[in-house]
């Protein structure tokens, strides 16, 4: 098992500059979940560490061996594809068996080691099977036997459950983790579903645009954004946002409401952030008072939107019963402490 | 009733396309099987069963020599195409270089001029090297035919081959020999035996170049020798001998596409629809 280290990491196609200079350190053992809008370059990323892409600078560090030009195979990382890239041709015994083979083991070490890892993963009824013979979830458990049964230091995954129906992904996301708990090993994960990320992570790096916008525990990106992007792209719904300004000794919200705030504020427009589930319907005046416009009814919670005036809206999620209906008036509280704070250039204060 | 009509009527243009497709073959047959003036009589059913043409052919010419030259020189050509097709499908499909799609306009530029405007240049390449008069002079010239389409064919298979297939070999361990000989190749099977198929029946239909790299009846191929086949005198074409030989070199093809159809509609539609 290994540690994984990016310093100063660039990636260009051809004129464009698609990874701008990365530093990251992944801890030995860690789940390291690489998250972000589609054309973030997660992914380039990964090919980068896995060596299916050249960097055009820095390093890459593998259990402390520098590794930027050593090729794919020889890196002590095994991947997890998309499309879980079987080999169409072989039975599922042979597509486990092919990188050992490659790598000159003998017949009798290879096949312990194949039905050893078809046992673990419980494929072994599968071995004489052709990959079109199997189902979605079966696929994905010999890609995965297939990147175990090399022993590798760190496991690179690439969206590996997007293929799969919802039931099956989920079932097959606390396999990974299970997996993981089990392996010990450095992973490292590609996705641009924020629950995996959420779920899966001991840290998330949030990319966008080839740069890292921030690293941390999910539950740290979710409640600490440290800007308006981070704070905008996790949580469903997203994150309200309002201008508000600020003045002495508080905040003025749209409509007329207003926030005390203690700190030291800088004066003129921010923007304030509030989490659906942070705003409560209160019968009195409240922070925030409009008029509902639509109700989404999600079983145990709903969402409501309000319109606040000035255009702008809000969602909130509302849990008692009855719900309200669109047209009615109702006035929103908000936890001082849970709202967050963005100045003019998105950076939180 | 409109129904019996319309079957009917679809019978009738299949049987229609069958006897236009098949007419000039079987009267080749029929022809194959008749003897001295019998063959100026026209007949649409067979009088006499004679297969003494047959024998004649292989008797008053080395034919079976013929027969095994062009044996050689297309399993040699359908060989070679494959193995530099895939090669060259392998780098045009998957490698990203500057002029990639020149160069592949270029391998195909070279299949559209006819066959006599390269006659002369062919013919002193095979001066140079010093093969006239020798069956490699065929094997060398008849690529320029083959090369094109198979490696457009291959090369448009390739790509439509999963990159991710590739790099998950890649991330095993394989390097590019392996890539294509343990990946690509089983998986471009069916597109190989199709345009190997296409190349041997080039190789062994091919008549121009065949008639003019070659001079000894000894290295002759069958076109070539089917065309020089003499009767008794100069003023007599013996068509018996020539429709035998004819039907003699057709069967070997027919073998072939019936021992590949399979693979063959396999590979003619794959490609179409992903799956």
């Amino acid at each position: 098992m290994a540690e994984v280290r990016l310093v100063g990491l660039r990636k260009s196609f051809g004129r464009t500059e698609v990874i701008h200079g990365i530093d990251l350190r992944v801890e030995d053992g860690e789940f390291v979940v690489f998250v972000g809008p589609s054309g973030c370059g997660k992914s380039t990323l990964l090919r980068l560490i896995s060596g299916l892409e050249e960097a055009t600078s820095g390093e890459i560090w593998i259990g402390g061996r520098e590794v930027s030009q050593v090729p794919p195979a020889k890196r002590g990382v095994s991947m997890v594809f998309q499309s879980y890239a079987l080999y169409p041709h072989m039975n599922v015994y042979r597509n486990i068996a092919f990188g050992l083979s490659l790598a000159g083991a003998s017949r009798a070490d290879l096949d312990a080691r194949v039905r050893a890892v078809a046992e673990k993963l419980q494929i072994a009824e599968l071995l004489e099977r052709r990959p079109r013979e199997l189902s979605g979830g079966q696929r994905q458990r010999v890609a995965i036997a297939r990147a175990i049964v090399r022993e590798p230091q760190v496991f690179l995954f690439d969206e590996p459950l997007s293929n799969l129906d919802a039931g099956l992904r989920a079932d097959t996301r606390v396999e990974i983790a299970r997996m993981h708990d089990e392996l010990r090993a450095t992973m490292i994960y590609v996705t641009h579903d924020q629950v995996e990320a959420m779920t899966l992570a001991d840290r998330m790096v949030l990319l966008n645009d080839g740069r890292v916008e921030q690293v941390g525990p999910p539950a740290e990106l979710y409640r600490q954004p440290r800007n308006l992007f981070v704070a905008g792209f996790l949580g469903s719904p997203r994150m309200n946002l309002l201008e508000v300004q600020s003045g002495e000794g508080g905040l003025l919200l749209p409509g007329g409401g207003s926030i005390a705030h203690s700190g030291e504020l800088p004066r003129g427009q921010l923007t304030l952030g509030l989490r659906s589930e942070d705003l409560h319907p209160t019968s009195g005046e409240g922070v925030l008072r409009g008029e509902v416009t639509l109700v989404e009814e999600l079983g145990e919670t709903r969402l409501v939107h309000l319109r606040i005036g000035d255009g702008q809206s809000v969602i909130f999620r509302h849990r008692e019963l009855p719900g309200p209906r669109p047209g009615d008036r109702i006035a929103l509280d908000a936890d001082p402490e849970r709202a967050l704070l963005f100045d003019g250039n998105g950076e939180r204060l | 009733m409109m129904a019996l009509a319309r079957a009917l009527a679809f019978r009738l243009l299949v049987a229609v396309l069958l006897v236009y497709l098949l007419f000039p073959f079987y009267y080749a047959v029929l022809t194959s099987m008749k003897g001295g003036s019998a063959i100026f009589s026209v007949d649409y059913w067979p009088r006499q069963i004679d297969f003494s043409n047959y024998a004649r052919i292989f008797s008053e010419q080395p034919f079976a020599l013929n027969i095994l030259n062009s044996v050689l020189v297309a399993f040699a050509v359908v060989a070679l195409s494959l193995l530099l097709g895939l090669t060259a499908a392998f780098s045009l499909g998957r490698i990203r270089f500057r002029g990639r799609s020149a160069l592949l306009f270029a391998v195909l530029a070279v299949s559209m001029f006819p066959q006599v405007a390269v006659l002369s240049g062919m013919f002193e390449l095979v001066r140079a090297f010093g093969l006239f008069n020798s069956l490699l002079s065929l094997v060398f010239s008849y690529m320029i035919f083959t090369l094109p389409f198979t490696i457009w064919v291959l090369t448009s298979f390739m790509r439509e081959l999963p990159r991710e297939i590739e790099e998950a070999a890649i991330m095993d361990g394989a390097g590019p020999w392996t890539l294509i000989v343990r990946i690509f190749l089983p998986l471009l099977w069916p597109a190989m035996v199709t345009t190997g198929l296409l190349a041997f029946i080039v190789a062994w239909n091919e008549f121009l170049f065949a008639l003019t790299f070659i001079l000894s009846n000894e290295q002759r191929t069958v076109p070539v020798a089917i065309a020089l086949i003499t009767g008794g005198s100069e003023f007599e074409l013996p068509w018996g001998g020539i429709m035998a030989a004819s039907v003699t070199v057709t069967l070997p093809l027919i073998a072939l596409v019936l021992v590949f159809q399979r693979r063959l509609v396999a590979g003619l539609t794959a490609g179409a629809v992903k799956g």
